[in-house]
């Protein structure tokens, strides 16, 4: 987690506006997911893939490593597409396989096959695209799109908070395990499970405990609003080869779409 | 009457949960000092900061803050905050920006300040702590050190008339702990008061002109420097280390008659340069 604002902060994509990346990310995530079309969801992970990996230099292991999240979470979620049950004894003629039990029959139909294939390619390709976006922009390069875009802007600090936070958790977390460890907190199975409890409840106090403070030190800095105004971001112009990328991939992804 | 920001009428303050912080204090922070608060751990260091910055109400008693009662409502609070800052001990606990530059540019935007000037803030207060290369780093992935620089340039750059710092140094290695005291000392300007609660003594020592010593949450010092660091029991009682000047200086005076004149030096230069005097005029003796 920590590293994925590290690479946010340092690739090669870091001078390309804000705003393009998002466009980028977005569109091709609108695309693949209104289109539910299988070239389009393999074309669109070919491109962010290679957008991610040779253009904004992510050490393939990193982006490998991270998409196998999603890869375990969508596979999980097919299993549950493909594979039927029925409680009758009725067998289907076009089944590719089945399993009677005594209570009940397990079977997978073609037609499932296909359809879990095609929300599964569509849900590793959407995720390639939001990848993108989170491995090249930090989030305070968001917030003023957002702002232009009308979010209300106590939702804009809500997620400029929480985001803050998630680091002060993680840090945390990290501390105190590493202060169980010291004193073999983790030495044994029935060790560890007391350990993990007391991590959790600590965890939950201090991060009220730091609630507390930051909301003193905001006072203290008589801060009211947080959303740091343009003009004191770094001026980013729009560049030409992200444009010229992405009105490629929409071509041949609505190419795609008619063959 | 000497001009003072903040005076304190048998200010107490009580924790809900019914530690007695801050025992019936009365004092004055006078304009343009450079305070150093000193005292034990729990002796009310930081609750008196709070005080000082209206984050917490007096359970007894008024504070005053340029001879007109704190007023807690939000503009009144506003315009105290525009004018005290507080470094806080835990620099973690201040930051919350994505970045440094972002971090230091939070107070400045609050301030109704047009952009030239919060630029040109926000670059100097950079630019005294020497976070330039920094600017655009992170605020996680610093360290414990670099977090309280950050800490220190958010507050100095809103121009606060007090700066208060809660233990700035204790997170702070050798030469940035000295350093804190040169940018200070860059700060330094006839109207403004630091206060400065510490339990490095020889880092305020030559710096501080006026202490305030805590003891259980009541005042037992208030005034200039000799007094204090001379008076042992005192030290003892509010465990204050002697700074070495003094505890040199005491040595020589008692070691021979020739040094038991020497007058307390309030820096090393100073001490050195009564030696070499004393020295000069006994060689003119013997020849």
């Amino acid at each position: 987690m920590l590293n994925i604002d590290y690479i946010a902060h340092h690739n090669g994509l870091q001078k390309v506006a804000a705003g393009q990346k998002l466009l980028l990310s977005i569109g091709a995530l609108l695309i693949v997911t209104v289109s539910r079309n299988n070239s389009v969801a393999l074309w669109t992970l070919l491109v962010m893939s290679s957008v991610i990996v040779f253009y904004a230099k992510i050490p393939l292991k990193a982006y490998v490593t991270l998409m196998l999240a999603p890869l375990g979470f969508s596979l999980a979620g097919i299993v549950t597409i493909v594979v039927s049950i029925s409680f009758t004894n009725e067998v289907n003629t076009d089944m590719l396989w089945h399993l009677f039990t005594p209570f009940a029959t397990l079977y997978i139909l073609p037609s499932d096959v296909d359809r879990a294939i095609n929300i599964f390619l569509v849900a590793f390709s959407a995720s390639s695209c939001l990848y993108l976006l989170i491995l090249t922009t930090p989030i305070y390069e968001i917030s003023p799109i957002l702002l232009k875009c009308k979010v209300p802007t106590i939702v804009i600090e809500l997620i400029e908070l929480i985001y803050r936070f998630i680091f002060i958790f993680l840090q945390a977390s990290m501390q105190l395990y590493t202060a169980q460890q010291a004193r073999l907190g983790y030495k044994s199975y029935k060790m560890s499970f007391q350990s993990l409890v007391l991590l959790i409840s600590v965890l939950f106090r201090s991060i009220f405990f730091h609630y507390e403070k930051m909301t003193l030190a905001m006072k203290s800095r008589n801060i009211e609003h947080f959303i740091i105004p343009d003009v004191y971001l770094l001026k980013k112009k729009w560049q030409r080869l992200p444009l010229i990328l992405f009105i490629v991939y929409v071509f041949v992804a609505i190419g795609l779409i008619f063959v | 009457m000497t001009a003072s920001y903040f005076s304190f009428e048998h200010v107490s303050f009580l924790y809900s949960d019914g530690t007695q912080a801050i025992n019936d204090i009365s004092l004055t922070i006078p304009v343009g000092n450079k305070i150093a608060i000193l005292g034990e751990n729990g002796s009310g260091k930081s609750t008196l900061f709070k005080l000082l910055m209206g984050l917490e109400r007096p359970t007894k008693g008024t504070i005053l803050f340029k001879g007109k009662p704190l007023k807690y409502n939000k503009s009144g609070l506003q315009q105290l905050r525009q004018q005290v800052g507080l470094v806080f001990q835990e620099a973690d606990h201040q930051l919350f920006a994505s970045t440094v530059k972002q971090d230091i540019l939070y107070g400045p935007l609050n301030l109704d300040w047009s952009i030239e000037k919060i630029t040109s803030q926000v670059d100097k207060a950079i630019a005294l702590t020497e976070l330039e290369e920094l600017e655009n780093r992170p605020i996680h992935f610093l360290s414990g050190g670099q977090k309280k620089r950050v800490a220190i340039a958010g507050v100095y750059a809103m121009e606060p008339k007090v700066l208060i710092l809660d233990e700035p140094t204790s997170s702070l290695d050798y030469y940035f702990s000295t350093q804190l005291t040169d940018y200070l000392k860059k700060l330094d300007t006839d109207d403004r008061t630091f206060l400065y609660s510490t339990h490095q003594i020889n880092l305020v020592y030559e710096w501080a002109d006026y202490y305030i010593v805590l003891h259980k949450g009541k005042v037992i010092y208030v005034g200039e420097r000799d007094a204090l660091f001379t008076n042992d029991a005192l030290l003892q009682q509010a465990h204050i280390e002697k700074p070495w000047i003094v505890s040199v200086t005491q040595m020589l005076q008692n070691s021979d008659p020739q040094w038991g004149n020497i007058a307390m030096p309030h820096s090393k230069e100073a001490l050195v340069a009564q030696i070499v005097a004393l020295q000069k005029k006994e060689d003119l003796i013997s020849i």
